[in-house]
């Protein structure tokens, strides 16, 4: 008899319990779905340009995944959008890519990362980047990094619809 | 009220709470098997919580000489996925065994970098130390995360993002290595240690510039029986010639190996024992060396501090 309550008992508790967790979640089915505002693109085309204190090369503690990314050492991305980027570029040598699209109306983000020679950590490294439109100079920032780490930063700018604009 | 009684009303609350993670929906976490501590350092940088990391080595194991326990066949038969260094470090390949046997996949985490070779006999032997470079070690960890992947898509995201972060941390612990390593000067910078672990080390950081960049040590590559392991008299004769010519302000044990030998060349040259490196393992738990930038960081730091 007492076998068969301590029996009863454990169907009770363990049952409820499972229960329980097996419905607690069913509240949560009914999330509100909330989509992200549309983001326009500017009519405008813009030019960036790179310019670094030191040569790219080859990253060895770039993460590389499969044989296609390679070991990227410089990244460039603008809202969240790669730029496409040469594998090297020349110590103080200005790098421009033309016909750079992905800028938007209102808040914009430009990241930048870029390694710098291991035989070189001992120095701290630097790289200025300017984007302009046709008529005017858009923002104008250098990044700077200390000894051993990575260059590295993000840059927030507005366009207006107005074509007014500036950096923060 | 009667003791069985308590008894079993106790008995049944304790099985009661003990099924409580299992009613929860709590999964046992996927094993996955390194064969040498540093492999687990890197493997749980990356995978953070989605996996339990096991090692099969413990700290201040060999792994040249290590020989798999029952236990250790126990832990790669429950696993997911297992993990090797390569490069022949498991002396007879007993990971890739164990893992072949229990029909598990292997990865090697050494898989392309390019070895040091050394030279014995005629033999060309790749040196398997290859996590002295944190170069190197970055191969490991893309590696590595590639297999983690593999085992969990899902969790792609966040093992890239770990693994982007932990190699940013390998790149400052580069500079940081060369930055104290330069305070030595050249001439001063000997190291002379029990075996042939710091290679890639000596290479990478400019030690041992008269022998070419490479290790000075009284036991070669393997503590064990491969080509070119063990100590021979031709060897010891060598590292005494070494430390004596190039005035060696201090010589070097390892926590894996017995310091037997390495303190008579001690005693015979008259050099000083500079401190204990990591080599083949990292610290216990608890210990400045627990994970593979703290063994590196004292490394660093009894080498630079002993030879200044």
């Amino acid at each position: 008899m007492r076998i068969v309550l301590a029996a009863l008992v454990w169907i009770v508790l363990v049952g409820g319990l499972w229960t329980y967790v097996q419905h607690r979640d069913a509240s949560y089915s009914t999330l509100v779905n909330r989509s992200a505002p549309e983001l326009q693109k500017t009519e405008t085309t813009y030019q960036l340009t790179v310019t670094p204190t030191f040569s790219l090369e080859k990253d060895p503690f770039a993460l590389n995944l499969d044989e296609r990314s390679g070991a990227q050492s410089l990244t460039i991305a603008i809202n969240g959008q790669r730029l496409s980027l040469p594998d090297t570029l020349e110590q103080g040598q200005p790098y421009r890519i033309d016909q750079v699209e992905q800028v938007v109306y209102g808040y914009n983000e430009l990241f930048l990362q870029a390694s710098p020679p291991l035989d070189a950590a001992n120095r701290d490294h630097a790289v200025r980047i300017t984007l302009a439109d046709d008529n005017q100079l858009i923002l104008d920032r250098t990044l700077w990094s200390h000894k051993g780490s990575l260059v590295t930063g993000s840059i927030m700018f507005t366009i207006a619809h107005e074509e007014s604009s500036h950096d923060h | 009220m009667k003791l069985s009684s308590v008894l079993s009303t106790f008995l049944l609350l304790l099985f009661i709470i003990l099924q409580v993670p299992v009613l929860a929906g709590e999964k046992e976490l996927p094993i996955v098997v390194a064969s040498t501590t540093q492999i687990a350092d890197f493997t749980r940088q990356i995978a953070g919580d989605s996996v339990q990391v096991v090692s099969i080595l413990a700290p201040g194991a060999d792994p040249h000489t290590y020989q798999p326990t029952p236990d250790d066949v126990q832990i790669v038969l429950g696993s997911a996925l297992c993990i090797e260094n390569g490069l022949h470090l498991e002396g007879k390949n007993w990971m890739a065994t164990l893992a072949k046997d229990a029909a598990k996949p292997l990865v090697t985490a050494t898989d392309g970098i390019q070895p040091l070779t050394i030279a014995d006999d005629g033999e060309t032997i790749a040196d398997p130390h290859a996590w002295f470079s944190p170069k190197n070690v970055g191969v490991y960890v893309s590696n590595i995360t590639r297999a983690l992947i593999a085992l969990h898509p899902q969790h792609t995201k966040e093992y890239t993002a770990r693994a982007s972060l932990y190699l940013q941390q390998l790149r400052v612990l580069d500079a940081w290595i060369r930055e104290q390593v330069q305070r030595i000067p050249i001439q001063r910078r000997v190291l002379v240690t029990t075996h042939d672990a710091f290679n890639y080390f000596c290479t990478e950081f400019g030690f041992n510039a008269d022998n070419n960049f490479l290790s000075i040590a009284p036991v070669g590559w393997s503590t064990g029986a491969e080509v070119g392991a063990g100590m021979t008299p031709e060897r010891r004769r060598k590292v005494v010639a070494s430390i004596t010519a190039s005035g060696a302000p201090a010589i070097f044990v390892e926590t894996t190996i017995n310091p037997k030998q390495i303190r008579e060349i001690a005693s015979e040259t008259g050099v000083k024992i500079g401190g204990t490196l990591y080599s083949d393992s990292m610290g216990p738990e608890h210990s400045a060396g627990e994970t593979y930038i703290g063994m590196m960081r004292e490394n660093i730091l009894t080498i630079v501090t002993a030879l200044l």
